[in-house]
């Protein structure tokens, strides 16, 4: 889906025709689809299902509140995508969804309620929580980060993202990462009154919210010095990399906190301390928005695999086949009757390492881990962190 | 009435298995009577059922299977749908048996076999077998995904050449069967001795799902072997021919695979898969043995016959590493071919003998001269070569209308039929009936056709499975 475009219904259901045509419906998707895994078991309930339901739904006219339920299920990994590019036809199947949900939209199809709800928070506040806009930089009060607008020489911008600038425990993430930032001296800011990315919008299918805050966002940076965007949500520095207009991704390096502190460590900028004899073990859990989509599966590990005392143990399931949290595609504001919750699932997998700190690099992933492991009752046993605060902890 | 039906079979199937496990959702209907053809469902010919019904155990089959007779419904088992010859698309409404419930899996080494349901994955079963050290001998393409009780009720070993390891009936040692009237059925042994003599078996083994639904299949453990791999490339697909047959007539030890691609499909596959151009047709095998020494010296064996022929270039691969990307290379070889002309895959299944096999890949590469339709579409030839088999296959626009592609397929399938009469052969890999129930009428006469609908009829008097699979 590209911003600029602008599309008629016939256009757009022509699109996903062209798209799923290609699906040979060998159904080895399946074999790695995180929700056909965690569902019944209907067909429906997994990857080749979900996008030839779209299919039929537009050939005989039923573009309906089922086929929404049906769309509305995916968590858009990519894993379809991956396992169709290296065994079958290369289906865009997640661009199929995607268009999918816009589809719905554009066809008078509401989205689910709760998400409904954090559309129309997007629509009004600029984050999908409800949250007032004069609170989003309430967490970094006393911290004195300058603001692009009061400094426009900065060249580095941290995006901080609406999930850290509203919940509590991401909050810590943010904080973190300006620690981090203090340390090695760069000077940096933020934006006053930074908007959602867009990405909440964009694959619910609500295209034209989208382009609204992208233009907003986009708007906002142009006047400044910006050369550097540094963004601790994967959904973020996905969306500004690839859907947003060429032009920002022209004048501006834009970097995951992963890449950034990678960078740091490789230019010696940044050292860790021992904090003891005893070592720790860590394992790594990959977001899907930074390495299904990005590509980035060894800075996190390299950093990690950097800090003294700390031993990686990997999990069964790790990058191009890492298995989903279960917040990306919008999926953090739709719930469905599954039998097992992927975050509790994917807990089980980090207890069968033996860890006892559990590492990710995404908000989403990380709210939706340590939830899990509040659920599953194993505090005792295992610590969810954001990378970054565990670098802070080390400086 | 249509309405009324549908109620009273849904209000039935929820009382037999529960709500959770039946569905009248339209989006789950149309998925489960997808197949893997290049046209659209087209619902004036093929239906969509009532409902569909995930049976959890061999008891609530018998119900389902009651009722139906009863009620004179059509059922469709279904386990991944991944068949060619069309059999997934139901010609009447009714009621698709979802099998995935049924997908445990034992393996009892104390006996020496394992046992599985009908809706275990061939991976799966192959997966856990590899954990004690088995493994199962059937390969087909679609083995991440394909059923066991499809595998069974094709009697398919995919890639595998029959010489070597032989087919699935040979392993099998025994089923429980639910029948189309409701009663259970449990046929072989637990021993490890097949039966001899008359053994019910062989009618569900390679039985294309006419007679009866699979919900225990039983086999005998294969303990995993050695192998060794070597690949050769020839000037023509006629030397390949020629060195295959040599292998047969010299007595060189079958090897488990023996996959051909003509020159275009191996220069795209190995393409793709990072390997240097191929200078001509190429063939790869791998032998096995139960120790390294007995591979390494089948392979040489295989090699000193297929030099005979005057290769381009032989070769012992002797790193693991290179012959699993040429064997990536086959195993996408159509996902290679549908994204260089941007369209969708459609083959046959052409089988020799041994006599005939240069004539053979010599018609074969002229398939497309066959018909008209086919000209000027993107063609090519590969295939189980050791087993004597090709897939003359085609990648067509996708723009085509439905009624073209419906066509095309349609005239393959004759070809099919005309080239497997004259050699006297039969598929063996893909099963018997749907698109070839021509084949089979000409091949082994009307006489015969009649007598295999009888015997469905003795075991489903009315004709209530797979209902127009055979007519």
């Amino acid at each position: 889906m590209r911003s600029e475009e602008v599309y008629d219904l016939t256009t757009l259901k022509g699109e996903i025709l062209e798209i799923v045509k290609r699906c040979v419906r060998c159904r080895f998707c399946f074999t790695e689809c995180p929700v056909y895994e965690v569902s019944d078991g209907w067909l429906i309930q997994g990857a080749s299902g979900i996008t030839q339901s779209l299919y039929y739904g537009i050939l005989l006219d039923k573009v309906d509140e089922k086929l929404r339920d049906i769309l509305m299920r995916c968590t858009t990994c990519r894993s379809c995508e991956i396992i169709c590019e290296r065994l079958m036809a290369g289906v865009k199947l997640v661009e199929a969804i995607e268009k999918g949900r816009q589809l719905l939209l554009e066809s008078g199809v509401n989205p689910l309620h709760e998400q409904q709800k954090a559309l129309e928070s997007l629509q009004v506040f600029g984050n999908p929580y409800g949250e007032h806009p004069l609170k989003r930089t309430a967490w970094a009060e006393g911290l004195g980060i300058p603001f692009i607008e009061d400094y426009p020489d900065l060249q580095t911008i941290y995006y901080v993202g609406c999930t850290a600038a509203y919940d509590n425990r991401v909050q810590k993430v943010a904080t973190a990462f300006v620690e981090i930032m203090r340390s090695v001296g760069i000077a940096f800011g933020i934006m006053k009154d930074e908007k959602c990315c867009g990405d909440p919008a964009f694959v619910m299918g609500e295209a034209g919210l989208f382009e609204v805050l992208q233009d907003e966002n986009s708007r906002r940076m142009k006047p400044y010095a910006v050369r550097e965007l540094i963004v601790t949500c994967p959904h973020g520095f996905n969306v500004f990399r690839t859907d947003y207009p060429k032009e920002v991704g022209e004048k501006l390096m834009i970097l995951h906190h992963t890449q950034f502190i990678h960078n740091l460590l490789k230019t010696k900028k940044l050292n860790f301390q021992k904090k003891s004899e005893s070592s720790i073990r860590v394992t790594y859990h990959d977001p899907c928005y930074l390495g299904k989509y990005n590509n980035v599966y060894e800075e996190p590990r390299e950093i990690l695999r950097s800090i003294p005392g700390i031993e990686i143990i990997e999990m069964e399931r790790i990058k191009q086949k890492s298995l989903c949290c279960g917040g990306g595609g919008g999926r953090m504001w739709a719930d469905f009757d599954e039998e097992r919750r992927l975050s509790e699932l994917r807990i089980e997998e980090v207890l069968a390492t033996g860890a006892e700190l559990l590492v990710t690099a995404c908000p989403f992933c990380l709210v939706n881990l340590e939830d899990a492991v509040k659920t599953m009752g194993v505090e005792e046993k295992i610590l969810v962190k954001d990378i970054a605060e565990i670098v802070a902890e080390y400086i | 009435m249509g309405m009324d039906r549908e109620e009273k079979v849904y209000r039935e199937m929820v009382n037999i298995v529960g709500e959770r496990y039946v569905t009248i959702d339209f989006f789950e209907r149309i998925n489960s009577i997808l197949d893997a053809f290049p046209y659209d469902l087209d619902l004036d010919r093929e239906k969509i059922p009532y409902v569909v019904v995930r049976p959890g155990n061999e008891g609530e089959l018998c119900e389902v299977m009651k009722f139906a007779n009863e009620e004179d419904i059509p059922i469709y088992p279904r386990g991944s749908g991944t068949t060619f010859t069309g059999a997934s698309r139901p010609s009447e409404r009714g009621i698709v048996l979802n099998m995935s419930r049924l997908n445990f899996i034992n393996i009892d080494i104390d006996d020496g076999y394992f046992e599985c349901g009908p809706g275990a994955t061939v991976d799966s079963v192959n997966n856990e077998l590899e954990k004690h050290g088995f493994f199962l001998p059937v390969y087909p393409g679609s083995r991440l995904v394909a059923s066991m009780g499809g595998v069974i009720s094709n009697n398919t070993s995919g890639h595998i050449i029959d010489a070597c390891i032989g087919k699935p009936a040979d392993y099998v040692l025994g089923l429980r069967v639910v029948l189309p009237t409701g009663e259970i059925l449990e046929t072989g042994t637990k021993g490890l001795r097949k039966p001899a003599g008359t053994d019910l078996t062989k009618f569900f083994v390679g039985g294309d799902g006419l007679l009866g639904i699979l919900t225990l299949i039983r086999m005998r453990l294969v303990p995993l072997r050695k192998k060794a791999f070597g690949i050769a490339y020839f000037k023509d697909a006629e030397s390949v021919a020629k060195a295959v047959v040599r292998m047969y007539r010299e007595k060189a030890p079958p090897p488990l695979f023996m996959e051909f691609m003509d020159k275009g499909s191996a220069e795209i596959g190995f393409e793709d898969a990072g390997l240097p151009r191929p200078p001509g047709p190429v063939i790869f095998f791998a032998s096995l043995g139960l120790t390294e020494e007995e591979a390494l010296d089948n392979i040489n064996k295989l090699l000193d016959v297929v030099r005979k022929e005057d290769p381009i270039e032989v070769e012992h691969i002797e790193s693991l590493e290179v012959w699993q990307k040429i064997w990536t290379a086959r195993e996408v070889i159509i996902s290679s071919l549908m994204r260089k002309h941007d369209g969708q895959f459609t083959g046959v299944e052409i089988v020799s003998t041994l006599a005939n096999l240069v004539e053979c890949i010599k018609e074969c590469e002229e398939f497309p001269s066959k018909d008209p339709i086919f000209n000027g579409v993107p063609f090519y030839l590969f295939g189980h070569t050791g087993a004597l088999t090709f897939h003359p296959t085609f990648i067509i626009p996708k723009s085509w209308d439905d009624n073209l592609k419906r066509k095309f397929v349609d005239i393959e399938f004759e070809k099919e039929t005309e080239m497997n009469l004259k050699y006297s052969t039969c598929g063996g890999e893909w099963g018997q009936f749907k698109k070839r129930n021509l084949f089979f009428e000409k091949r082994y006469g009307s006489f015969a056709y009649e007598l295999v609908k009888k015997m469905k009829i003795l075991f489903d008097p009315k004709d209530i499975l797979n209902r127009g699979v055979i007519v």
